[in-house]
């Protein structure tokens, strides 16, 4: 057998039995106030996840807990199949991480911090620096002090960025940015995923419409709990707003639908299970006595902060 | 790592030693300049009292003025994510705190060779500064203790506490009225073995890699 097809037999090998980027395990925090109550989850390998929920639903507190920031009540997190424990310098060369707020010495130019950082990472890339800093147009000697917000979330994804990290993880990057940044922001993480497909993105917010955007999978975070998880193309397709008239649906039905609440055109509900109860809203649809409309993220995340779920 | 570390604390390190030098020349020049009217064992106890007082000054300052950049800067915060451990951020203080005391040693050395030799000043001076810069490298080190337990912020005011008292102690015998009482804490040096003085330095030395550890220790589970 030769050296070339023991190396195709270990791809397969590692294909099959590959590892998954990030697992957590029933992973707890316990604040005076707050409680992060055993979370799981795990991220493949290309994969971009977004995490959503509304303020002081632990984004923020399970993001510090997988990048080490703070430490864990209980359970266990694997970040490339290895925990922080003795790996920790190795595992943070790997990721990529945009903060919620972004901390530099406010006296010192964008050159200087980016010399000064490279040396923490063995694989950073001084010409893709330059270059990102050229794409949002930061200018290297420019004090970080006289930097916009939305200029050192750009430079914070830059540095991000250009040590070609494994993981990127990005904590509300997007928040209280404009339009247009935001936009850019994600535009880049969306390019920089689709060139490279080995690497993977955890990104939270609660602003809907950019983990819409950018997300394959999906993971609702309330109250410090997971209240729901998966791709966001099955989510979307099978969360969906049943709104009928009295009388057109039998009793079995309405009873699967969540929220149901009367409104102008007879009562309402949400459906988690679209495909499931689809043939029993057929003949209604064709009577226009069923309508059937389309949820975003928002309206899922809604849904359970009402309460309805 | 570390010296990378350091080297962002040069900056700092460069000033407050700059100020240090000429404190010390200016010291060294009048003191001189009165020696040849007053007393000459009057100068001796002085110009070393005040050598020690320089030699807490720099370390101290140093302590305080990087820190406070730090804090200021969120610096602990924002090296967090990055692949730097705690252990490295614990070592360049230490390593600081050590290069800032051998400066001040070698330099006060210098300088007072420089411009006020005499044969009192000679016979004490390495002792004088090695228990000195042993006691200002322990206090430095437990005041880095707090300062990663605590912060730099709820730590400052015990570390001024310690600064002044590390700096009154032997200090206030400046302004005694006579050179025996003001010389008698050197006379004491002077009649102290060379293992003890060893000794003594040892016991900093043991002080400082207690407090190295336990930092490191505070800075791994210190949440950002």
């Amino acid at each position: 057998m030769c050296f070339v097809h023991i190396l195709c037999i270990y791809d397969i090998y590692s294909e099959v039995d590959m590892e998954p980027i990030l697992e957590i395990r029933d992973l707890k925090k316990e604040y005076r106030e707050f409680t992060l109550d055993s979370i799981s989850l795990s991220l493949d390998q290309g994969y971009i996840m977004g995490l959503i929920g509304p303020n002081g639903a632990g984004k923020t507190t399970t993001i510090k807990l997988i990048m080490n920031l703070i430490r864990a009540g209980g359970g266990e997190i694997y970040v490339f199949g290895k925990t922080y424990r003795h790996n920790e310098k190795q595992i943070k060369n790997d990721i990529g991480y945009v903060g919620e707020e972004q901390y530099f010495y406010e006296d010192r130019t964008v050159a200087w911090t980016g010399r000064f950082i490279e040396r923490f990472f063995t694989r950073w890339d001084r010409n893709a620096f330059g270059a990102y800093l050229s794409e949002f147009e930061l200018s290297g000697t420019k004090k970080i002090k006289e930097l916009s917000k939305g200029m050192r979330v750009k430079l914070s994804l830059a540095i991000a960025l250009s040590h070609d990290p494994k993981l990127i993880i990005l904590d509300e990057p997007t928040a209280g940015l404009d339009p247009v940044v935001r936009r850019d922001v994600l535009d880049l993480l969306r390019k920089v995923t689709t060139d490279n497909s080995e690497k993977s993105v955890i990104i939270s917010s609660h602003i809907t419409d950019d983990i819409t955007r950018i997300a394959d999978t999906v993971t609702f975070l309330i109250g410090g709990r997971i209240a729901l998880s998966g791709e966001k193309d099955d989510l979307l397709a099978e969360w969906k707003k049943v709104h009928f008239r009295t009388g057109a649906l039998q009793n079995e039905t309405i009873q699967s639908l969540l929220s149901v609440e009367e409104n102008v055109f007879g009562s309402s509900g949400v459906t988690s299970e679209y495909s499931s109860i689809h043939g029993m809203l057929e003949e209604g649809i064709r009577r226009d006595d069923v309508r059937v409309e389309n949820m975003g993220l928002d309206d899922i995340l809604i849904t359970f902060v009402r309460g309805g779920v | 790592m570390i010296f990378h570390l350091f080297m962002k604390d040069l900056r700092k390190l460069v000033i407050i030693a700059v100020v240090f030098i000429l404190f010390a020349v200016i010291m060294c020049v009048t003191l001189f300049s009165e020696g040849f009217i007053d007393d000459n064992s009057y100068l001796d106890a002085t110009k070393m009292i005040l050598a020690g007082l320089l030699l807490h000054m720099l370390v101290f300052g140093n302590l305080m003025n990087v820190e406070k950049y730090e804090e200021k800067h969120n610096a602990y915060r924002m090296m967090a994510p990055f692949p730097v451990s705690a252990l490295e951020i614990v070592a360049e203080k230490f390593f600081s705190i050590l290069v800032c005391t051998v400066f001040g040693i070698v330099s006060i050395l210098v300088i007072y060779d420089l411009f006020g030799v005499d044969v009192a000043w000679q016979g004490l001076r390495i002792r004088y500064l090695v228990l000195t810069g042993a006691l200002t490298l322990s206090l430095n080190a437990i005041g880095y203790l707090g300062v990663f337990k605590y912060g730099f912020h709820r730590m400052r005011p015990a570390i001024m506490v310690v600064y002044i008292l590390a700096m009154l102690g032997p200090q206030l015998t400046v302004f005694l009225q006579q050179v025996g009482e003001r010389a008698y804490f050197l006379v004491k040096i002077a009649q102290m073995s060379v293992p003890g003085v060893i000794g003594l330095a040892g016991a900093s030395l043991v002080i400082c890699c207690a407090c190295f550890f336990a930092s490191v220790r505070v800075s791994e589970s210190r949440e950002l």
